[in-house]
């Protein structure tokens, strides 16, 4: 029996990778799982996962897919006015569905863009633990999913709506009332003073859409989120009002991001921070222009403010 | 302990599951391993060497074997050579590399294309 079993073993080894094997079909599905987890979700959806039915089902395991993380392919790349098409849109919530149906109810972070309120009410639905969420630039996420989040997903510590335009205050209030864990927030807007390296990719109408109460939103923060850490508001129109209620209501706040908003001061600043002792501010750049692509030219207007202290006659 | 299973294996004579050539591939391991723990690439390289001149049809059994010896280390190893090979290849790369035919029904797997479709580019050339 043995020497049959070493011909063909020697047999195998000479005709190559060709051979039609019951050996792989028979391969454990703790060993399959093996494998497929040292694989990326792009990678197992490209290739492994069509190959059979029971490699189909292996690639489905819930134990694969504890996370949702597209974020890479968008951050890595330059924006792409294809991810803004509808088109697009229905891919990305094609596969969020996907991965949150197969998850079984033990998704705990999803960070993509472009989804819709469709994939991501499917999302809250099915996703209690969900303690990580990122959706930059979801022109269709609106209020009515993420009231559903808020509700849903009590358990979040990590939020960025980013470039959401359509997500109002009203969604921070009720993820601050809901959501007594969340550490770190992000709502950042885009450069709306220069959009020039928007243009073309970006949406026109979608640019023009960008919120203007920044108090309100400021105001919710203040209110509803006590236990935040961390807080990025790049370009907001926030007021020296708003920014005075963060700070008063946000006392375990250690790092805020302030670039872009025009409408505070350096004093403004310095003013309503000043009960706030382990604080990291990014304050906005007081001198125009404020784009990236002219930042390298007037870099050294900030040599200025520093040697001058004109910050601090707010000028 | 490694190797309780081993032992079992030798004496129960009929089993099946590990054939002589697999047992003196995955055996060795542990001892080599532990010759040489204190230097890990030259563990990887002869880890490698090993590897090429193991085919696919080969591996599985080796990770059947490692898996019934419950040798974690091997199991590992084995595993990741695997991923290692099979990442970024398209579903006909992974098919062909392992012997694999798919069972799909005749409309079926165009219709799971369609309802999988990755949103971003590709897979690397076969």
């Amino acid at each position: 029996m043995d020497n049959n079993k070493k011909k063909e073993e020697e047999e195998g080894e000479g005709s190559g990778c060709t051979e039609p094997g019951s050996d792989w079909a028979d391969l454990t599905r703790e060993c399959l799982t093996n494998i497929l987890t040292r694989l990326t979700l792009e990678q197992r959806w490209l290739g492994p996962m069509l190959v059979c039915k029971s490699w189909l089902q292996a690639c489905t395991d819930s134990s694969l897919h504890s996370t949702f993380d597209v974020e890479p392919h968008f951050c890595t790349n330059t924006d792409s006015p294809r991810w803004w098409t509808p088109d697009f849109e229905r891919k990305i919530d094609s596969m969020l569905r996907s991965v949150v149906f197969w998850s079984d109810h033990s998704l705990t972070a999803i960070r993509t863009r472009h989804c819709s309120d469709l994939a991501l009410s499917f999302a809250a639905e099915r996703c209690p633990n969900l303690e990580v969420l990122s959706i930059k630039s979801c022109q269709n996420v609106t209020d009515a999913s993420m009231a559903k989040i808020a509700f849903r997903c009590t358990k979040l510590r990590e939020l960025d709506i980013s470039y959401c335009y359509e997500i109002s205050h009203e969604s921070l209030v009720l993820i601050g009332r809901n959501c007594p864990n969340l550490k770190v927030l992000k709502r950042n807007l885009m450069n709306w003073l220069d959009p020039s390296q928007h243009f073309g990719v970006v949406p026109n109408e979608y640019l023009n859409a960008c919120p203007q109460d920044g108090d309100s939103e400021a105001a919710a923060i203040g209110k509803y989120m006590p236990y935040l850490e961390h807080l990025e508001i790049q370009f907001s129109k926030l007021s020296a009002k708003g920014l005075t209620l963060i700070c008063a209501g946000c006392v375990n706040l250690k790092y805020l991001d302030l670039s872009g908003c025009t409408n505070l001061t350096g004093r403004d600043i310095a003013n309503a921070s000043s009960n706030l002792k382990v604080l990291e501010i990014k304050k906005p750049n007081f001198y125009i222009p404020r784009s990236v692509f002219h930042s390298d030219r007037y870099g050294h207007w900030r040599l200025y403010d520093e040697r001058f202290q004109t910050d601090v006659f707010g000028i | 302990m490694k190797f309780c299973t081993v032992k079992q294996y030798f004496d129960d004579e009929n089993n099946n599951n590990v054939t002589n050539g697999i047992a003196t591939t995955v055996i060795p391991l542990p001892n080599k391993h532990l010759k040489i723990k204190a230097n890990n690439k030259e563990m990887e390289q002869y880890e490698q060497e090993l590897l090429r001149n193991v085919m696919p049809q080969e591996l599985t059994k080796l990770i059947l074997a490692a898996n019934y010896l419950n040798f974690k280390e091997a199991l590992d190893f084995f595993c990741r050579t695997v991923a290692n090979a099979i990442q970024n290849k398209s579903v006909d790369y992974v098919r062909k590399f392992f012997g694999l035919e798919s069972d799909f029904e005749p409309g079926e797997e165009e219709k799971l294309c369609k309802e999988f479709a990755w949103s971003f580019e590709g897979v690397d050339e076969d």
